[in-house]
């Protein structure tokens, strides 16, 4: 069973990361390719940045997330069961008309995916191209409207027992910027005996929530970026995070400091705060960036493949 | 002439080394003997040795900031772990750049200077750099750190000051206009005219340069002019400037200090004050053979 996951457009960082997640919950029932229509440019890259791999990454289950270009948007593919685009504001709407056409062309099952909702007047060619996409898809999943609680971002560091990560947990926080900290909550994962050293100044006292014990599922589940010490168990948990649709960075990776990303998705940082902070507004783009928080983006996702899994049954 | 050049390296006197001390004398006299002389006819040295420099450099860089405190780690985060230390020089920022910038890195040494400007603010850094070399940095995360291995290298290899370019084949830029990269070629193009050089970028921060160098620069100005300032100085001294190729990245936050007509007429003005001063018969450094170790 294929399915085809289309982000039409130059999608922010949030979107990409969802159609990862969805793609990663796709393989269970069959090969998945995700095809992004944007072109990496000098201005988009950090230095140290790698460009576009011939796969997402590997899915929990093993399977490879395959990649694709605009031509497989516009039908140069093989044939797959289901399609789903992902629309957002911003999203190119001619692109997501002619490949939502072509789809159906193909007698391909469509879903429209539409995690945040267009707020502003529409125009006259957003009017035409939605009611198109609503008459050629055989379902939509419309996401939740944004709430106003969605501008702190979670980051979750898993500390363990490694006081070395604890400290430079500390001076990651404390060096963050002042315009930049009201966007994060800092959540600090450290076992029993590292609790200690974990004292803050004021500056950033109030953001910071210290959780004693072993990371949980909750924990995991409401963060938005997951950062732990390459050479710590929790490492595992930070290639989770990026296949269910959040953010990872990895700390002290033998390359970090001439490589900055994985092929998927997970970021490199040295031990050093400056390179922590880098990879954390990298991972997760800018706050304003991410309107619909990790947790409700992983319910959309949810939603969208239990719709394909009815359509499976049924037909 | 090899074999003369590596028995030189070692200590022990012999005929070879006395027959090269001889041959050396064509260079001119020894710094002990101009120091003896006092034979400095302006307030510039004019004796360069460079077999004091060390094999294994100290590297500092100096970073001059204004309200870059969200810059910063982007400024710092591919630094090598060669750099020895990393000079803040700050003073006027309104936000928390002091701060965080000492939580970056813990070999960083932050800097009040008071005095308004990017030169004013590179002049306090470079005095305050203990390091061999010394390496200019830009704040606002437009530069990649790691490039720094390449500029130690060239100085490494015997350049006295490397510059860096974007317009070198290897180096470019995602954030230079036309009308900026315009500027920069016409005021690059009098430039080389005027101190006879070759060079393809004029003003571009990322730069890095022998610690020694410092005694035959006087760097006099305050603002984004102290780039074309400080490369005629030392094109016109005779030091060895070779150009390193750069890549100029996007700033991530904020918008430049850098405004390209006002900027642009200082860098003007900076020009026509250095070629007057070049006219009135600047003195050119002469360098010792690399590696000759006869006179320390």
């Amino acid at each position: 069973m294929k399915s085809l996951v289309i982000v039409p457009g130059d999608a922010p960082r949030w979107v990409a990361d969802h159609a990862r997640h969805l793609a990663q919950r796709l393989t269970e029932i069959g090969r998945v390719t995700v095809v992004t229509s944007a072109r990496q440019t000098s201005r988009s890259l950090l230095p140290g940045q790698p460009g576009n791999g011939s796969v997402l990454g590997h899915s929990v289950a093993g399977y490879p997330i395959w990649t694709g270009r605009t031509s497989a948007a516009l039908g140069l593919r093989w044939s797959s069961k289901f399609t789903v685009i992902v629309l957002w504001p911003g999203a190119n709407a001619l692109l997501a008309c002619c490949a939502a056409a072509i789809a159906r062309l193909r007698r391909e099952r469509l879903i429209l995916d539409i995690p945040e909702a267009d707020t502003a007047v529409p125009t006259l060619r957003k009017k035409l191209s939605s009611r198109l996409l609503g008459w050629l898809a055989n379902d939509v999943v419309r996401g939740t409207p944004p709430s106003a609680d969605v501008s702190s971002r979670v980051v979750v560091m898993l500390c363990g027992e490694y006081d070395e990560m604890a400290r430079l947990a500390v001076r990651a926080v404390e060096g963050m910027a002042d315009s930049a900290a009201s966007g994060w909550t800092w959540r600090l994962q450290v076992d029993p005996g590292v609790s200690d050293p974990i004292d803050f100044d004021e500056r950033r006292d109030r953001q910071v929530i210290t959780d004693v014990g072993e990371p949980d599922a909750d924990l995991l589940q409401a963060a938005d970026v997951v950062v732990a010490d390459y050479d710590a168990p929790f490492a595992d948990l930070v290639r989770q995070s990026v296949l269910s649709g959040g953010a990872g960075v990895l700390v002290g990776h033998p390359v970090a400091g001439r490589v900055a990303r994985c092929h998927d998705g997970v970021w490199l940082a040295q031990r050093d705060s400056a390179a922590i902070l880098v990879a954390l507004e990298a991972s997760t783009g800018d706050a304003s960036d991410r309107p619909v928080p990790v947790a409700k983006m992983r319910e959309q996702t949810e939603r969208v493949v239990d719709v394909i899994s009815e359509m499976e049954l049924v037909g | 002439m090899l074999d003369l050049i590596s028995n030189r390296a070692i200590s022990t006197p012999s005929l070879i080394d006395s027959r090269y001390r001889r041959d050396t004398s064509d260079f001119g006299p020894t710094a002990d003997e101009l120091d003896r002389e006092g034979s400095t006819h302006d307030e510039i040295p004019r004796w360069l040795d460079r077999s004091r420099r060390s094999t294994k450099p100290s590297v500092s860089v100096v970073i001059p900031t204004l309200n870059e405190s969200r810059n910063l780690p982007y400024a710092m985060w591919r630094l090598p772990d060669f750099v020895t230390e990393v000079i803040v020089v700050d003073g006027r920022s309104s936000d928390d750049t002091a701060v965080t910038a000492a939580m970056m890195r813990p070999d960083v040494r932050v800097v009040m200077e008071p005095t308004k400007g990017k030169g004013a603010a590179l002049r306090r850094g470079f005095a305050e750099a203990t390091g061999d070399i010394i390496v200019m940095l830009d704040a606002d995360g437009s530069a990649d750190g790691a490039e720094i291995q390449r500029f130690v290298d060239v100085l490494l290899a015997g350049a006295d000051f490397a510059k860096g370019s974007r317009f070198l084949p290897g180096g470019g830029s995602a954030d230079l206009t036309h009308i900026r990269s315009l500027g920069n070629q016409a005021l690059t193009g009098i430039v080389n005219l005027i101190c006879q050089t070759r060079f393809s970028d004029l003003c571009y921060g990322y730069n890095a340069f022998w610690r020694d160098c410092l005694d035959f620069v006087d760097i006099d100005v305050t603002g984004f002019e102290v780039e074309t300032r400080l490369m005629m100085m030392v094109a016109s001294s005779g030091l060895v400037m070779v150009e390193v190729p750069s890549w100029e990245y996007n700033r991530v936050h904020g918008v430049s200090n850098l405004n390209a007509v006002r900027d642009g007429l200082r860098v003007l003005r900076s020009i026509w004050e250095s070629t007057r001063e070049i006219r009135n018969g600047r003195a050119s450094v002469r360098g010792q053979p690399l590696g000759d170790h006869s006179s320390t």
